[in-house]
């Protein structure tokens, strides 16, 4: 049993006078206890109304979602259960998440008493989540404002963990940060899977991180999960046109001088989603039957799945995924 | 390969409620036509204000002192009708966030022929030309159809490139870009990099890159210097300051990275300690106490940012990275 699973997961939202907008169309996504899955796709993919309905902070309007097996209930204005609590949420700019006036020790406190957690223990648990993030615990008193970014964003994790989480969304956490800021709470994640057994859905734009801590990444592109795979094969060897144009986009700090691929086009509105495969006019490898009809994903083995008709076992042709040329 | 931009000695003071607080200290650099010329350092390490000073977008009580020698005048100390000339027609500048540099109520016409006409005195029919020939330029489909559009009906790559059409509109030399593609995704960015290199090689345009992306620093600068706390730490050619730095935070910015063909599991390693605040930087090097190579020296005496070899320049006592 995963720890989170999403199954066939739709998102729309009803906007007057644009008509219904379909931002998860349809995605599923499992995370096991003690595993990082890395949700990656350009802005405008869907992956904050996923990781947003992962939670319930937004309504299904179709799939489901499970917590170690259990339906989580929609989140309504009375407090949730304990179970539910059990999934909790980190947001890219924890200055926005935290609040300003109280100070970390308080907010952190809630959390404990979510999870039911004695008064009296309060202090000893704040210090040792404090702890577990690499900060001060002398600064229990201290207001957001007196923290640095990166910090605040461990601050942060340290709140979601306190309400004893068994499954964490964390939405683009570490966006916001400079590099060493963010190693050290990449790092941090991988801790909190490995030595607490947390499943993390870690949502993120930036690749080369994602690379780095996940186990799993799944890629998304306009509302559909388009590739899943062990994260070193998906790099390695991607199997969907959308996974290689993302990896080719990457620019590394090698000093080689090479200016990385640019994916022509962008992300079409997702109330107007093109035919067949949603990828199809962004894609060099187009040929007829995109256009006409869905990919569904294909079961590659090895764990990997891609909606693309050129990993059709049926009519699979043979020629590995080409690079292209880019116009500027 | 001549200098277009010199400048010596920059210092900028900004005054705050709590007295006046150096955010730039004593800053040399040259950027040579048709050159991208990279500055990268973490957030609050001064690199922004450093060229706001170029172009005098300092905030009111702001002090600056030193030189800026740009075709044999000194922007620092250009006074309005020369400063006027100077911005946009010789030196110009792309933000991060194009939505808050764009006009949100005037349409993207409006705002290009406005700067063709004032800098070139062209017709009004003669503007409207440029300005296509403009979002030509900078690759926004259907150019005719986009003059009519308001900047908010186009994507965040779209309208950084319609704010680099901007820029563009008066034929400047110099573009300084501020973190221009941090908020696009990587696939954009590419294509962002791309047309900046472009302009680079077929117009000759010389470009400051402000960005604390060591990737977007290598796959296009030929320069690059290193900010710390308001000064230059390291700087020279990109490869072989990313193949092989000489000072400790340079190379410890660069260890931070994930690396793709890293073993897996392997932690990321991060810098002990965050970077000092204007406010409060350590005495001697700023970096001493994060550095685990500092001397007694470092932490009492500002290291000169000095030549190391024909190209370097590295501002370190220790200097841990000397190649044998």
């Amino acid at each position: 049993m995963s720890a989170l699973e999403i199954r066939d997961l739709e998102v729309v939202y009803h906007d007057r006078g644009r008509g219904p907008v379909r931002a998860v169309a349809g995605a599923s996504i499992s995370v096991e206890r003690g595993q990082i899955v890395g949700l990656v796709g350009e802005s405008g993919c869907g992956k904050s109304s996923l990781a947003k309905a992962a939670v319930g902070l937004v309504p299904r309007a179709a799939g489901e979602v499970l917590l170690d097996g259990r339906p989580l209930s929609p989140l309504r204005r009375k407090a949730r259960s304990r179970e539910d609590a059990r999934v909790q949420m980190v947001f890219q700019n924890p200055f926005a998440s935290l609040n300003p006036r109280r100070t970390i020790g308080a907010q952190i406190a809630d959390g404990l008493t979510l999870a039911g957690v004695p008064s009296g223990s309060h202090q000893a648990q704040t210090t040792a989540l404090l702890d577990e993030v690499g900060i001060a615990a002398a600064a229990v008193g201290r207001y957001p404002h007196q923290f640095s970014g990166g910090q605040r964003q461990r601050i942060a994790i340290a709140r979601a963990l306190a309400a004893n989480p068994s499954v964490v969304v964390l939405d683009e956490p570490l966006s916001s940060l400079d590099a060493s800021a963010q190693a050290q709470a990449a790092n941090l994640l991988v801790r909190l899977a490995r030595d607490r057994g947390l499943a993390l859905l870690l949502i993120s734009h930036d690749l080369g991180i994602v690379n780095h801590v996940a186990d799993v990444v799944s890629v998304m592109y306009l509302g559909v999960v388009v590739e899943t795979a062990p994260t070193r094969t998906l790099w390695e060897a991607p199997q969907h046109p959308y996974t290689e144009a993302l990896v080719a986009a990457i620019p590394h700090a090698d000093g080689a001088g090479v200016l990385p691929e640019a994916l022509p086009g962008e992300v079409p509105d997702p109330a107007q989603p093109p035919s067949g495969c949603r990828f199809h006019p962004r894609c060099p490898h187009v040929f007829d039957r995109c256009v006409a009809e869905v990919p569904p994903l294909y079961d590659l083995g090895a764990e990997r799945t891609a909606a693309c008709f050129l990993r059709d076992p049926e009519t699979r042709p043979t020629a590995p995924l080409n690079p292209r040329e880019t116009a500027t | 390969m001549s200098t277009l931009l010199d400048v010596q000695g920059l210092t900028v003071t900004l005054a705050t409620n709590s007295g006046p607080m150096t955010i730039v200290d004593d800053v040399d650099y040259a950027v040579e036509q048709g050159q991208v010329f990279g500055v990268a350092g973490e957030s609050g390490s001064g690199k922004t204000i450093s060229v706001l000073a170029l172009m005098q977008l300092l905030p009111a009580g702001a002090q600056t002192s030193g030189r800026a020698n740009y075709g044999g005048q000194d922007l620092l100390s250009l006074r309005s009708r020369a400063l006027r000339r100077v911005r946009g027609a010789e030196l110009a500048m792309v933000f991060q966030d194009p939505l808050t540099s764009l006009h949100p109520m005037l349409s993207i016409g409006k705002q290009l022929t406005e700067h063709v006409r004032s800098h070139e005195g062209a017709s009004r029919s003669a503007a409207a030309k440029r300005a296509v020939e403009l979002l030509e330029e900078v690759r926004i489909p259907d150019p005719e159809h986009a003059l009519h559009g308001f900047p908010h009906q186009f994507s965040g790559g779209m309208r950084q490139r319609i704010a680099i059409a901007i820029a563009l509109a008066a034929r400047p030399k110099l573009l300084i870009a501020d973190e221009p593609t941090t908020a696009l995704d990587v696939t954009v960015q590419a294509g962002i990099l791309r047309l900046l290199d472009r302009l680079r090689r077929e117009n000759g345009l010389s470009v400051i890159l402000i960005t604390h992306d060591l990737g977007v620093m290598s796959s296009i600068a030929d320069e690059v210097a290193i900010f710390y706390a308001g000064r230059i730490v390291e700087s020279g050619p990109t490869h072989d300051l990313l193949t092989a730095p000489r000072h400790p935070y340079t190379r410890a910015l660069l260890d931070a990275l994930p690396h793709p063909e890293a073993a897996e599991g392997t932690a990321l390693i991060a810098i002990p300690g965050s970077p000092p605040t204007p406010r409060a930087r350590p005495s001697g090097c700023a970096f001493h106490p994060r550095c685990p190579y500092a001397s007694d020296q470092s932490r009492v005496e500002v290291p000169p940012l000095v030549a190391v070899s024909e190209s370097r320049l590295l501002a370190c006592h220790v200097d841990p990275f000397r190649p044998a």
